[in-house]
């Protein structure tokens, strides 16, 4: 499989409110490499919530093609893209968004069982992955009897329990502490190190961005940098100026995930 | 599985909307079942009395007599019909009959009556005039061959109103003349009055006599032929079935075999009618329970707006939505359905145990199609009857959550999730 998860090229997505046209997005390109922990940086309404959801199939471009491992999303049918959403993909939204009728456990289960794993399969993921998110002894509680850190934990351990080649996560910590959020950034940092899960996460907060190996930062709608912590060129940056350009520009950057370090 | 887990949880979860949906639900069901029972019961007493006052659950009579109620008309082969049906399933009593119209006379008063020849030892087991319980004075007829004495006049039995209008009472002497077939002088004979009977049907008591059926035959000099061959079953609910079951034992033979519903047909006209009045009914409950379950289910996917928008984007297709709300209507309809019956049966031991009095609204005697009923209405209830309007008013429950389910289906999962 191809070491490019994710190509997003040159989309635009712009909302209309009445008469008024809204650009969310001018013409981004990215790409990003399996293994990578990024973090798309910028303040409120740079766009980087549209960009989650676009690349994570929940929402369609104005212009513009993002294809996930190799598969076109403009391509595939409603059906084929909540597959894609249920297999390959993991999601932890800002506000938590558990099912609050089920328990921890029974959430964090809960795509596996759409998946149509096996019980026994299932238990020991589960069972693992809420010991790796800190959670071990709360399986049975209810999203109401947990904090909001543990909630969002409950959300990690949803998206990562299914072992999908892509986590996204938009503002995970917004909602969180400081000390909370750390945790929760730390434990994302771990499980991208130890089980090499991809993570783009969306973000303003300085604690998520310290941890990321490569910060792509959004301002009205565009990249306007793209760089590793140690200061390298940023893979497949493409200025605001550059959003009309050639898509095969943009193949000839830089794609491999190899040449980044860690934070 | 998974629907129905995450429906129990969320019926759980909202309680309180769960227990008022669900005993709106229950309270029609229970309702429901409780003016089934009644109208059950009714229709039980309706169709007992018809038969047991009028010609049977089944009745054979000669091909045409239902049409033209004459003498041309006959059984005259009562052997023969007997032996052919006789073992047929289901069968409790057979009852001959010789019925015309005739003219009775006590001194100077008269009255026109409709003379009825029967079995008096088969009489008294099938037919409520026979029924002590209706007997106002005397005793029942007795059969020729009983009588102390040959010479005496035979046994007649009247009704209390025919009694008043001849001035007489049991003992006393009276003149029946009818037509013999085939036309020509009037036959007459004497017959005491060994009894009186009032079943409280105006129709019954004025104008209909019972005398022994061989001297029916006899003044009608039609020998051993009858007009019918009243069918009494064990149970009504095999009627039709063991009507067909008597055709084809009968089949060859010039006679016609009628169920109750065709030969009392102003009772059956007044049952279906009845029945009609309680659908009406029962479609009203219906749209009242409809609404409140579409109201109810509309307003849960509205309100977990936000969580489908999640499930749908984490991986939950549209079937599975689709699911997860009409199981949730499933729980709801499995609970309403449990209470409703319990209420239902809890109202239908009630009115059968104590009964209703209904003699203020109705008036002292109720006659529908010319049968008096009980003053007390009282329910009856099957396993089959509660069984079918539980399925039926589930699956009402299951219908009107389409719709909520199939809106949750069209969520857009970024716009569901923004939803507060």
């Amino acid at each position: 499989m191809s070491d490019v998860i994710v190509h997003v090229k040159n989309v635009q997505k712009t909302y209309k409110q009445g008469s008024i046209e809204v650009h969310a997005l001018r013409g981004v390109t990215l790409e990003l490499a399996r293994g990578e922990f990024a973090v798309l940086a910028g303040s409120s309404g740079s766009g980087k919530t549209t960009l989650l959801n676009l690349v994570g199939a929940l929402d369609v471009p104005t212009t513009g093609e993002i294809d996930v491992e190799g598969r076109m999303l403009s391509s595939m049918t409603g059906k084929d893209l909540a597959e894609l959403r249920l297999r390959r993909l993991g999601f932890v939204f800002q506000a938590y968004n558990l099912i609050p009728v089920l328990s921890a456990y029974e959430n964090a289960e809960y795509v596996m069982l759409l998946q149509g794993e096996p019980a026994e399969k299932r238990r020991e993921k589960v069972m693992k992955v809420l010991e790796s998110v800190g959670l071990k002894g709360m399986e049975n509680r209810r999203p109401t009897e947990l904090s909001g850190g543990q909630q969002q934990r409950v959300a990690v351990a949803r998206a990562i329990a299914s072992e999908p080649a892509l986590v996204l996560a938009d503002e995970p910590t917004a909602n969180l502490d400081s000390k909370t959020g750390s945790d929760l950034v730390a434990t994302m940092r771990k499980l991208n190190e130890e089980h090499g899960i991809t993570f783009l996460i969306s973000s303003h907060d300085p604690k998520v961005i310290r941890h990321a190996a490569r910060v792509i930062r959004l301002e009205d709608g565009a990249i306007v940098s793209d760089e590793r912590q140690n200061g390298k060129p940023a893979v497949g940056y493409n200025p605001v100026d550059a959003a009309t350009e050639d898509s095969e520009a943009w193949r000839g950057g830089n794609a491999d995930g190899e040449d980044y370090d860690g934070d | 599985m998974l629907a129905l887990r995450i429906a129990w949880r969320s019926f759980l979860r909202h309680r309180r909307r769960s227990l008022i949906t669900a005993s709106a639900v229950s309270f029609g069901l229970g309702l429901m079942l409780a003016s089934v029972g009644i109208a059950e019961d009714s229709h039980y007493r309706m169709i007992d009395m018809g038969v047991k006052l009028g010609s049977g659950h089944i009745v054979v009579q000669g091909k045409g007599y239902q049409r033209d109620q004459t003498l041309d008309y006959l059984v005259t082969k009562p052997d023969e019909v007997q032996k052919r049906i006789v073992g047929v399933p289901g069968i409790r009593q057979i009852a001959p009959r010789v019925r015309a119209s005739g003219l009775i006379r006590s001194g100077d008063t008269s009255s026109a009556v409709l003379v009825s020849g029967v079995d008096p030892t088969i009489e008294p087991l099938v037919s409520s005039i026979a029924d002590p319980k209706k007997r106002k004075k005397g005793d029942y007829i007795r059969p020729l061959a009983e009588m102390p004495n040959r010479n005496w006049p035979a046994d007649i039995y009247i009704g209390s109103e025919l009694a008043n209008t001849l001035h007489v009472g049991v003992g006393d002497k009276v003149v029946l003349t009818v037509s013999p077939k085939g036309g020509g002088r009037p036959e007459s004979a004497a017959f005491m009055v060994r009894g009186i009977f009032r079943t409280g049907s105006d129709e019954l008591d004025a104008m209909y006599v019972e005398i022994p059926i061989d001297e029916a035959q006899r003044l009608l000099k039609i020998g051993t032929s009858l007009t019918q061959l009243a069918i009494i079953l064990e149970d009504n609910v095999t009627t039709l079935q063991t009507t067909a079951e008597i055709k084809r034992r009968l089949a060859g033979m010039t006679l016609e075999t009628l169920p109750w519903q065709e030969s009392m047909k102003e009772l059956y006209d007044t049952i279906v009618i009845d029945d009609g009045g309680n659908y009406v009914m029962f479609a009203i409950i219906f749209a009242i329970v409809a609404i409140g379950i579409f109201n109810t289910m509309l307003m849960s996917v509205i309100e977990r707006t936000r969580e489908f928008g999640v499930m749908m984007a984490i991986g939950t297709n549209k079937f599975l939505m689709f699911r997860i709300v009409l199981a949730e209507a499933f729980v709801l309809a499995l609970f309403a359905a449990a209470i409703g019956v319990t209420l239902g049966l809890g109202l239908h031991y009630w009115v059968s145990s104590v009964g209703i009095d209904i003699a203020k609204w109705a008036g002292e005697d109720y006659q529908v199609a010319g049968v008096v009923f009980d003053m007390k209405i009282y329910s009856r209830l099957t396993a089959y009857i509660v069984a079918k309007w539980s399925v039926v008013v589930g699956g009402l429950v299951l219908v009107s959550a389409i719709y909520p389910a199939y809106r949750a289906t069209r969520l857009q999962p970024v716009e569901a999730m923004r939803h507060v």
